[in-house]
């Protein structure tokens, strides 16, 4: 019997317990073997892109541009309606996503700024590619840091320090201002790093140049304000002299985008591969494949100057046909929407006819940088000085020359030029501050909403320069965050 | 041989257990000398001669086991499996022989060298034997908590599964089911003990298997079901029992036995428990309306509520989706042994129709067990198990979002057709204010999901007997689990969101579990002393992977054309699961001195490689001590108690059921990007790292008194239980400042449990009837005593939170105070003074209550409002016999909690775009028609729907679970036609339930511990009716 006992004895014991307890990481990689090639480099940039294409913007970004009165939210979301109607409660969950999603490319790009050292310590990777690496991340944590500062004024500045100290729990900074200065660093050592001119899907030095140049449109509060409104013109210049505008305003919105020098910065996307139907797919009738959020308001529809290009480009109407590959002409009718109208911008359908929500989105287009300094210049040195650069803008619509432009023609071109494309409500609230407009009373004009919001719609100061911070945040928090003024639950 | 096997354990083991397994080792020693120095003086007194025999009950069945003692000395034995004995006896000695369940005989020797013995059933004891976990031990020797329910008892039941059929069957085992076919119910024993996983250790003949085990095993297989409750017991299972250890035993054959056939054959009908009410449509209509007449708007002229079509009802959308289920359950068993090998086989098949249309569950499954003897000392044992359950569902598994079918079975609208007269499927496309959900009829019959899932389970486990008294066991099992999801979605242009593909999706997942164990087992009993004792050691390790993909665009959507090959376009990923191991040394002693008093102790070492070295290694003991007062001289012959115990242990128990790895930070490499034309799959810092992560430890304590009244007719229990979880797993709280990085748990909370078990049971006879009643009752005291230190909380999402020094998941959230009637209420409400929003509230709406005293309604004055935990459960079980007839039914119900009605605060909210709750239709409409459901309207400045008061209810039922009503065909009847027993029977399950809670099912629960309460859309419960039949040949 005892060689039975034996033998089970030894099947017992090629387990053994060092064995059992020395399981390896399969699948995962961690910090003893990450950071050590380029690859990894590269790898963890294209993980801070692909967040924009999920939620960092996505839909719930463009839903605080409701506000504005070029759409009305339309779809079937009941917070949505709160938002429109200024009155976003600090628990809609509609804060939450876009809010967490900024911080991931805040995260991903402080874990390239910290670590990309380490690879270049290695010999690992060239001193061309490094510097374009760490200038992307630079400026991927400044667009991050932007978008929240144009949201909500004030958030919590995560910095390397606070991921080496594992301290994330720290107060909103004191100020917008200072939020702003924190990102015009980053910008600076984006435009140091970063090339001219790089790769399709990559930003080159022009989209730090860009935001900074908004970020000093958002500071020069008082209309004439010289410093920033020269900075402006200072940081834009750069932008005019480097980045050429299309020719073909269609081709901006439309495969192959991502070539084209006009867009500074783009959200890379394809049916096949990346396959995100969150930004694509969420405006537009439902019939016609997308979700139908976001319909325009005829007062949008009404500022576009008869032959314009730029109107069957942006918007189709009722009466109007869309080419649906193999289906042909479809008519945009009566049911398909409220308004009568729907975005076209980014719109399109493959051969077989089906809807294509694969395409490339420019969040920052070089036209915004041209008709920012062209509103500085205009600004500083009245009527007709920014007419070069709404010209240049108008240039491909099939429209002629301005002459003796004022604020308004400026206004004017802006929302047409840039409609639908997530800044009408936050250039409303600059012009606001600048005494062009006077947004309590504008934005409760009738026509600036659907019929049923009319009397729901009131727009307050100082409330509504800014959103509310997500509740869960501040619970969670302990006391450290503090909720925005005039914001209660 | 022994030296060998201490030697390569050294060689094995960690450092930190060396200590251990030599004290093991020196007490196995020391047993196995003591049983050789006994013989040896044995053999120096001449007069000893050998007696050999049989022990047998009253049917001539051996009884293995049973005690064999020489009357007045040490010396004795134990029968061996087919019940024989061999002992050494002076010639003029007396045999005592006993075993538990039977009387005690005694028989002189005079010289016989052959002695058999009978013993006759003893019906005043209430011993039996009680599955501990590496082994057996008599009832009357347990000295912990430990809840035995007999498979007998649930045989007849038409719960889907055996783990459903125990419920309110034993006392401090709460129940949280799910109506989906296929489903595991989760299992909470002594209430709930972490945060984290709180599923108790399942192990099934002596294998450690996964909970989704509990779906793959039919009723009749089972034998018994031990549930240990308390560390004294639990302590053997180590890290793995904080939560409880549910043992189950299949049925098995012995030796020389008959060869039976059992069948048993089932057939009834599923149907939901109730309907749900929900407006109609003319209803929804005058509702949706008023919302706009109520705010002074006009009624949005491009909406459904300007249409009369929608202003008829057309469909209502339960009745469409919901049915009569049917289903058919068959059994075959075939059970019997010869004096070398047994051989028992089960098989099973079980076709139900879910309550939901086009869904069901089919069960097929084979289980064997069987034995060989080697030879006199040498059994070998193999156990093989092969499940296959298939489902379909109308919706992805434990789905509950408001795209799901469950929801849109309630909430579809019923204006809208099922189908319009050109035959094409109703769809809410027209309107988004129709809701973001499409037709459930065509959901359910134009898609697919289908889930196999493949269990196997093969364990082979080798006794071989050292010594009369010492047994070495080694056990081997190997597992695996493979599940495969088929999904399949047309091309759907005409509902709310359209597909423009047809779409497969293929997910597939495997798990293995290899487990290797080596005990050796010690039991020696004379007539003042019994002592058993267990070592051994135990190792096991999980693999698994999986992996998904999904096709799009098929040129034929033929069922037998979807494959992947046929996509135009496939994507998919896949990973490997973390690997984990756990490596093990346990030890149990028992010692019983003249039945009066009792000792246990139980030590286990395991190590985990969850966790970073240094932090692996958990030590888990326990002891435990039982006093039986009712053996003491001065109770002996007391006319009134026949038995009395008090047992008291105190033990350690660990949970390691947390995610592997945390120790360190990870990448994933899971985010898809273009850079340069190049497709690329970039990383992201998926966790950040906990180096000290560790455990969780539970504390117990545990005092049991056992009472026997009227010769033990009249049984109770009584149990005390205090359990302190430390070192408990707790995420930090979730910053999004962090971004998607997870932050490990770290261990730093500390949660309590403590309550009563009250078990009276009565059984009595009168005339032909003889009963049995019984009721178990729970009082548990759920607090969390440590968190954060301050004033932190975790959040259970927006509905719950748990605080320290409340009880986990509290609902934390608005007070209210009926609606505002007019507008001098308003005016005049201290609540809102000064609250900046007080112009925009109006008439109608809900009054929250300021409970801060700032005279403002904001979020600092949420407080908790309600606790999901239960702090009563009641089970309830009679059995009724009379000649042939037999009955019984089993409630189980929970009282003094509150569930939070989301599903309903969803239903009566205008502004969401979906059929509303019948309820809604009892809303404020002017001054004194409501004071508890809000006005409708467009306008949320007030958030009337808000967590709050409004949404609570309590949560109290009872419910009849099962009840079963049966007739045995008298034996000279079924003799005459070749069987032995044949036994028709009639079964019902939930038939009944007494509750006030208004909503679908208030034994549904939330998704996990931190959510526990909130109801919301979850697959309803069903109940069923049931005719079946028993044959034996």
């Amino acid at each position: 019997m005892k060689k039975y006992t034996i033998l089970l004895l030894s099947i017992i014991m090629t387990i053994s317990c060092d064995d059992i307890l020395e399981q390896e990481l399969v699948g995962k990689r961690t910090d003893q073997d990450y950071w050590t090639t380029e690859a990894d480099m590269v790898d963890a940039l294209a993980g801070a892109y692909g967040q924009w294409a999920t939620r960092a913007l996505g839909m719930h970004d463009l839903f605080f541009d409701n506000q504005g009165d070029d759409h009305w939210r339309a779809g079937d979301h009941a917070e949505d309606e709160e938002i429109e109607t200024f009155n976003t409660n600090p628990s809609n969950y509609k804060l939450r996503d876009t809010y967490r999603y900024k911080y991931e490319v805040i995260s991903s790009a402080n874990g390239i700024l910290i670590n990309g050292p380490k690879v270049k310590e290695l010999g690992a990777i060239s001193e061309a590619s490094y510097n374009s690496i760490m200038g992307q991340a630079y400026f991927l944590r400044a667009y991050a840091y932007y978008r929240l500062y144009l949201v909500h004024g004030q958030v919590p500045i995560i910095t390397e320090e606070n991921v080496l100290t594992n301290e994330y729990n720290v107060p909103k900074c004191e100020s917008p201002e200072i939020l702003s200065d924190f990102i015009l660093s980053d910008l600076e050592n984006a435009v140091a790093l970063l090339p001219m001119h790089n790769v399709p899907g990559s930003v080159g030095k022009g989209a730090a140049w860009a935001v900074m140049t908004s970020i000093y449109m958002h500071r020069a509060e008082d209309y004439g304000n010289a410093e920033f409104l020269n900075k402006a013109i200072a940081a834009g210049q750069n932008v005019i002299d480097n980045y050429p505008l299309a020719d073909d305003y269609l081709s901006l919105f439309r495969e192959g985008n991502q070539y084209l020098k006009e867009n500074l910065f783009i959200m890379m996307n394809d049916l096949d591969w990346i396959n995100q139907r969150i930004m694509s797919k969420h405006r537009g009738p439902r019939p016609w494949g997308m979700y139908g959020f976001q319909e325009p308001l005829d007062d949008l529809v009404n500022e576009f100057e008869d032959g314009d290009v730029r109107k069957s480009v942006t918007i189709i109407s009722d009466g109007e046909f869309a080419l649906q590959g193999s289906l042909g002409l479809v008519e945009h009718t009566p049911d398909l929407t409220n308004t009568g109208h729907s975005y076209f911008k980014y719109m399109d359908w493959t051969e077989s006819g089906t809807f294509d929500h694969g395409l490339n989105i420019p969040f920052l287009r070089a036209a915004d940088t041209y008709l920012l300094v062209a509103e500085a210049q205009i600004r500083l040195n009245g009527a007709g000085a920014g007419d070069d650069l709404i010209n240049a803008v108008r240039l491909r619509t099939g429209l002629g020359d301005v002459s003796g432009a004022d604020i308004d023609a400026l206004i004017h071109e802006t929302r047409v030029e840039l409609a639908g494309e997530n800044f009408r409500y936050q250039n409303l609230l600059r012009w606001h501050k600048a005494g062009i407009y006077d947004l309590e009373e504008f934005l409760s004009r009738p026509e600036k909403m659907i019929p049923s919001d009319v009397g729901r719609k009131v727009w307050t100061a100082p409330k509504n320069f800014y959103q509310p911070l997500y509740q869960t945040d501040i619970d969670n928090s302990d006391g450290v965050l503090v909720q925005n003024p005039e914001w209660i639950n | 041989m022994e030296m060998k096997f201490k030697i390569n354990l050294r060689q094995k083991l960690k450092a930190e257990s060396l200590v251990l397994l030599a004290l093991l080792y020196a007490f196995g020693m020391q047993s196995m000398l003591a049983n050789k120095m006994d013989s040896k003086k044995k053999f120096e007194n001449n007069l000893q001669f050998t007696v050999t025999g049989v022990v047998n009950d009253d049917n001539r069945t051996p009884l293995p086991g049973a005690s064999v003692v020489v009357k007045g000395t040490t010396t004795g034995t134990v029968t061996d499996f087919d019940g024989k004995y061999s002992i050494e006896v002076g010639t003029d000695g007396i045999l005592v022989f006993s075993y538990l369940g039977y009387k005690t005989v005694e028989v002189a020797v005079n010289g016989n060298t052959n002695i058999d013995a009978t013993l006759p059933l003893d019906a005043t004891q209430l011993d039996d034997v009680v599955v501990v976990g590496y082994g057996t031990q008599k009832k009357s020797e347990v000295t912990s908590s430990i809840s035995q329910i007999d498979g007998e008892d649930f045989q007849t039941s038409t719960a889907s599964n055996a783990a459903m059929a125990l419920q309110g069957r034993a006392s401090g085992v709460e129940f949280v089911n799910s109506g989906t076919p296929g489903s595991t119910p989760s299992i909470r024993i002594r209430g709930v003990g972490t945060i984290n996983n709180s599923q108790p250790l399942i192990v099934l003949d002596g294998v450690p298997v996964d909970s989704n085990v509990l779906a793959q095993l039919a009723s009749s297989e089972i034998q018994s079901v031990e549930i240990l409750k308390d560390a004294a017991s639990g302590a053997i299972y180590g890290t793995r029992a904080a939560n409880g250890v549910v043992l189950i035993t299949t049925n098995n054959a012995r030796f020389n036995e008959k060869t039976t056939v059992r069948l048993n054959a089932s057939t009834g009908f599923n149907s939901v428990i109730k309907k749900y009410p929900v407006t109609n449509a003319e209803q929804l209509y005058e509702l949706k309306r008023e919302r706009y007449t109520m705010d002074g708007l006009p009624i949005d002229p491009n909406s459904p509520w300007a249409d009369e079509y929608y202003n008829q009802t057309r469909t209502d959308w339960q009745d469409e989706m919901f049915r009569d289920g049917l289903f058919q359950d068959y059994n075959m068993n075939i059970s019997g042994g010869s004096d070398k090998s047994t051989i028992n086989a089960n098989i099973f098949y079980r076709d139900e129709e879910g309550t939901q249309i086009n869904t069901y569950l089919k069960r097929l499954g084979i289980s064997m067990r069987g034995t060989q003897k080697i030879s006199d000392r040498f059994r070998i044992e193999e156990n093989i198990r092969i499940t296959n359950n298939h489902t379909l569902l109308t919706q992805d598994d434990g789905a509950t979002g408001t795209s799901q079918t469950i929801y849109s079975s309630y909430r579809y609208m019923p204006a809208i057709p099922v189908k319009y007269e050109d035959g094409s499927y109703g769809s809410g496309q027209a309107s988004t204010q129709l809701g973001d959900m499409w037709n459930p009829v065509y959901k359910a019959k134009e898609e697919w999901r289908h889930r196999y899932r493949f269990n196997t389970l093969v364990s082979l486990k080798a006794d071989y007997d050292i010594t009369d008294a010492l047994t070495l066991t080694a056990r081997a099992s190997y597992q695996k689990s493979t599940s495969k999801f088929e999904g399949f979605q047309n091309i759907t242009p005409n509902q709310s969101r359209t597909i423009n593909q047809p779409i497969l999706r293929i997910n597939t997942d495997e798990t293995n579990v290899a487990l290797g164990e080596l005990f050796t087992s010690y039991t020696k009993s004379s007539e003042k002393h019994n002592i058993g004792a267990v070592l051994g050691i135990s190792g096991q390790l999980d693999k698994g992977s999986y992996m998904n993909m999904s096709g799009e665009g098929f040129a034929s959507v033929d069922k037998n054309q979807l494959v992947m090959d046929n996509a135009s376009v496939i994507r998919g990923n896949g990973n490997d699961y973390l690997a984990t191991g756990l490596a093990s040394a346990f030890v149990r002693g028992t010692y019983a001195y003249s039945n009066k008093y009792y000792l246990s102790a139980i030590f286990r070492a395991d190590g985990s490689s969850r966790f970073a070295d240094g932090n692996r290694w958990g030590y888990f003991p326990s002891i435990s001590g039982g006093w039986r007062i009712s053996n003491e001289n001065f109770m002996k012959d007391n006319p009134t108690i026949s038995n009395m115990k008090l047992n008291v242990g105190w033990g350690q128990l660990g949970n390691q059921n947390v995610s592997a790895f945390q120790y360190l930070n990870t990448y994933n490499k899971d985010i898809r990007y273009v850079l340069n034309d190049t497709n690329l799959t970039g990383t992201r810092l998926a966790t950040f790292a906990n180096p000290d992560i560790t455990w969780e430890t539970t504390s117990a304590l545990n005092i049991l008194l056992e009472l026997g009244l009227f010769k033990n007719k009249l049984n109770l229990d009584v149990a005390y239980f205090d359990r302190l979880t430390s070192d408990m797993l707790i995420p930090l709280p979730g910053l999004n400042t962090a971004g998607l990085v997870a932050i490990p748990d770290s261990n730093i909370g500390e949660m309590r449990n403590s309550g009563f078990e009250i078990e009276p049971s009565y059984s009595g006879q009168v005339g032909d009837l003889s009963f049995e009643l019984g009721v178990n009752a729970t009082i548990v005291k759920n607090e969390v005593t440590k968190l954060y230190g301050s004033s932190k909380f975790i959040s259970g999402g927006a509905q719950t939170r748990t605080y320290e020094g409340e009880p986990i998941s509290s609902f934390y959230g608005w007070k209210t105070d009926g609606i505002y009637q007019n507008q001098t209420e308003i005016d005049n409400d201290a609540n809102i003074s000064l609250d900046p929003r007080k112009a925009d509230i109006t008439p109608g709406d809900v009054r929250f209550v300021d409970t801060n005293g700032d005279n403002i309604v904001d979020e600092q004055d949420r407080v908790h409002i309600g606790d999901a935990n239960p702090s009563l459960l009641l089970g309830f079980h009679a059995d009724l016999n009379y000649k042939g007839f037999d009955f019984s039914a089993v409630f189980s119900g929970a009282f003094g909690h509150e569930l939070y009605d989301a599903m309903m605060m969803r239903g009566i909210d205008p502004t969401q775009s979906a059929n509303m709750d019948a309820v809604a239709y009892q809303r404020w409409t002017g001054e004194g028609t409501s004071n508890k459901y809000p006005r409708m309207s467009t306008i949320r400045a007030n958030d009337n729907y808000r967590v709050s008061e409004l949404g609570l209810k309590s949560g109290n039922y009872l419910r009849m679970k099962d009840v079963v009503l049966g007739y045995t065909i008298p034996k000279t009847l079924t003799e005459q036609i070749g069987m032995s027993n044949l036994k028709f029977y009639i079964s019902g399950r939930n038939l009944l339930t007494f509750t006030k809670f208004d909503g679908v099912d208030p034994e549904e629960s939330g998704t996990s511990n931190l959510t526990r309460g909130v109801i919301f859309n979850n697959y309803p419960q069903s109940k069923s009716v049931v005719l079946g039949a028993n044959i034996t040949f």
